[in-house]
């Protein structure tokens, strides 16, 4: 929120580094209202999730004296079958999605970043070999993997965010490498070569940084996927176990039953959950939108009211 | 272009053959500890952990193991239950049934929804109905669709105390009682693709428009009405009717989840029964059969594209 703040009277700054600042923070929101609020909702959501709880006078697995309680001044969201307070459960359930979410992320495009380099540099067979298993990752459908590799590896959080994080590396190489691929053909490129750079001192300080970008991205982008994956895990009954919450727990073992005297226990989640994954998907196309280079100047041409 | 066929259809034989062969080697991550839990479980008729091994084929060493399933494909068993001593194929087969007509029928319905929302978020673009379009859109793509059945099915219950019928009937037995049943879970399963498929047709038809030929027909005078549906439509519904292929892969996610809210008793709910009971074999034969019609839908579009598109011919 002190963001906004030098926005709202930029015209007191007439000169200096703070104008600038300020003209600057001014123009940057006025281009994409939309995307950068849904980044400051986001910031709101992983703050209240893993600072929030500390400021809550419940435990998110205590249970309580009222079981099913409708929201009221002492439980903000209502209290479940167990008496356990809902708001202090979402807010924790939020951590572990959010886990689940930003871990996944992390190590996909971690990952796809890395092996896209090493495949595409290697080159020759050991490409092609490369691109047959990302063909059969992509062939085999997500849930039927994750549910077969969740029952061998065991459900907790560690294992699904690194499952979907490792199935994600292995897609996105394919998005990777064609970046990778034209880079490599640029001018600068071969000027570094031919000024004698190692071929690892052209990958980390030519190429990393050009295609860093759409790694970024991609991985924003797909989050509310990883998300929505735990969730779906947690409703068949191999997500993460109870009594840890999730949001998708919260939503399928406790909530469902519920849903029509007792609303509130399904309202809570389901709102954060669809709230992240719709402001990760819109921040993700903001940040295609002025990231990525190859579409910068075609956003410009439409009119840079995005194209999602 | 049968070239092009031959050749897109020759690049699709290894991928099958290392498909089948992950999904021969995968029983190799069961740890041993799962081995004997599935002993513990009562319900198996199994012996002893050398029995499990054998008929999971973990004692034989990864090429004969690759060998004997490529040998079950062949005769078409995809080898042996572990617990009902049947094969595996006949399992699948009996369950498909109602999956397809869940999958063929969510597929026609967001084909034409997805196509026409994309289309009028596109051309109507930055106004009130593109933003509605779009806000839809992102909601459904956001909501899992476990909370969209559990809507489908109270909603009605609550303002019209209707609720849509809950047991099983096929298209086939009887049309209108398996109409009325496929009402809900092909809602279910269409909000989600037909979000999907309005964001492509979307950002496929905004591509078109800015293409020099459309400012050429409309600065040469034709009505909006025909610019639109003549040189716009037929340009970037090409590349969405491909795109529905690749959709499919998210259909079979989609309908596992909503079998099992609708408790249908197609491949989904099966899936999830057989990796509850640790029957591998199944589980093994499900997999390769979802990973085979993935790669062959992709197969298709590419040839598709290829008759659509000359340009992609040549590559």
């Amino acid at each position: 929120m002190a963001v906004t703040a030098p926005s709202a009277q930029p015209r007191v700054f007439t000169s200096g580094r703070a104008a600038r600042t300020a003209r600057w923070l001014v123009r940057f929101i006025q281009r994409d209202p939309v995307g950068i609020s849904s980044g400051v909702v986001l910031v709101v959501i992983v703050l209240a999730s893993f600072v929030g709880p500390m400021f809550l006078p419940y435990q998110p697995n205590a249970l309580g004296d009222t079981n099913i309680a409708a929201p009221s001044l002492s439980h903000l969201a209502g209290t479940d079958q167990y008496g356990r307070d809902v708001f202090t459960r979402t807010l924790y359930g939020g951590r572990t999605s959010l886990t689940v979410g930003f871990v996944a992320a992390f190590v996909g495009s971690a990952g796809a970043l890395g092996l896209a380099l090493v495949f595409t540099y290697a080159g020759g067979k050991w490409d092609y070999v490369w691109n047959r298993i990302v063909d059969v990752n992509m062939a085999l459908p997500g849930l039927v993997l994750l549910l077969v590799l969740v029952t061998i590896f065991g459900p907790s959080v560690f294992t699904i965010a690194v499952i979907l994080g490792v199935r994600a590396a292995i897609t996105g190489t394919r998005v990777m490498r064609s970046v990778i691929l034209s880079t490599k053909t640029e001018d600068y490129i071969l000027g570094a070569v031919s000024l004698g750079a190692s071929p690892v001192r052209v990958m980390v300080r030519h190429i990393v940084p050009n295609v860093i970008a759409v790694s970024i991205v991609t991985s924003t982008l797909a989050v509310g996927g990883y998300i929505t994956a735990e969730a779906s895990l947690s409703f068949l009954g191999l997500g993460v176990q109870p009594p840890t919450p999730t949001w998708g727990g919260m939503m399928s073992i406790d909530g469902r039953a519920y849903i029509l005297r007792q609303p509130w226990m399904l309202i809570a989640p389901a709102t954060m959950l669809t709230l992240t994954v719709i402001t990760a998907n819109m921040f993700g196309d903001f940040l295609r939108d002025t990231m990525d280079p190859r579409l910068r100047g075609a956003s410009g041409r439409r009119g840079g009211a995005g194209s999602s | 272009m049968l070239q092009y066929t031959l050749r897109r259809v020759a690049g699709s034989i290894p991928t099958i053959l290392l498909l089948i062969f992950a999904v021969s080697v995968f029983t190799r991550l069961i740890p041993g500890t799962a081995v004997d839990a599935m002993l513990v479980d009562s319900s198996t008729s199994l012996q002893n952990v050398e029995e499990i091994e054998e008929r999971l084929g973990m004692n034989r060493s990864i090429p004969e193991a690759y060998f004997d399933y490529l040998l079950s494909i062949a005769d078409g068993s995809l080898g042996t239950s572990l617990y009902a001593d049947q094969d595996v194929w006949p399992i699948i087969r009996g369950r498909a049934l109602p999956t397809i007509q869940l999958a063929v029928m969510a597929m026609l319905i967001s084909g034409v929804l997805g196509v026409a929302v994309g289309v009028l978020s596109a051309v109507k673009r930055n106004s009130i109905w593109d933003y509605m379009a779009r806000l839809m859109v992102n909601t459904s793509l956001g909501v899992p669709n476990f909370v969209v059945a559990t809507v489908v099915v109270i909603l009605p219950a609550y303002f019209w105390r209707w609720t849509p019928p809950l047991r099983y009937t096929s298209m086939f037995d009887d049309p209108v009682a398996g109409f009325f049943f496929f009402l809900a879970p092909v809602l279910t399963l269409a909000t989600a693709l037909s979000a999907a498929i309005a964001r492509l047709t979307r950002t496929a038809t905004l591509e078109v428009m800015n293409e020099d030929y459309v400012r050429t027909a409309r600065s040469k005078g034709l009505p909006e009405g025909t610019v639109i549906y003549r040189h716009v439509l037929r340009n970037s519904l090409m590349p969405v009717v491909t795109l529905l292929g690749v959709q499919i892969a998210f259909l079979l996610n989609g309908s596992i989840i909503t079998e099992q809210v609708f408790s249908i008793p197609g491949v989904g709910t099966l899936l999830i029964q057989k990796i509850a009971e640790r029957d591998w074999p199944v589980v093994q034969g499900l997999t390769l059969v979802g990973g085979t019609i993935v790669a062959l839908a992709n197969l298709g579009v590419d040839i598709l594209y290829g008759y659509i598109n000359p340009r992609i011919r040549l590559s």
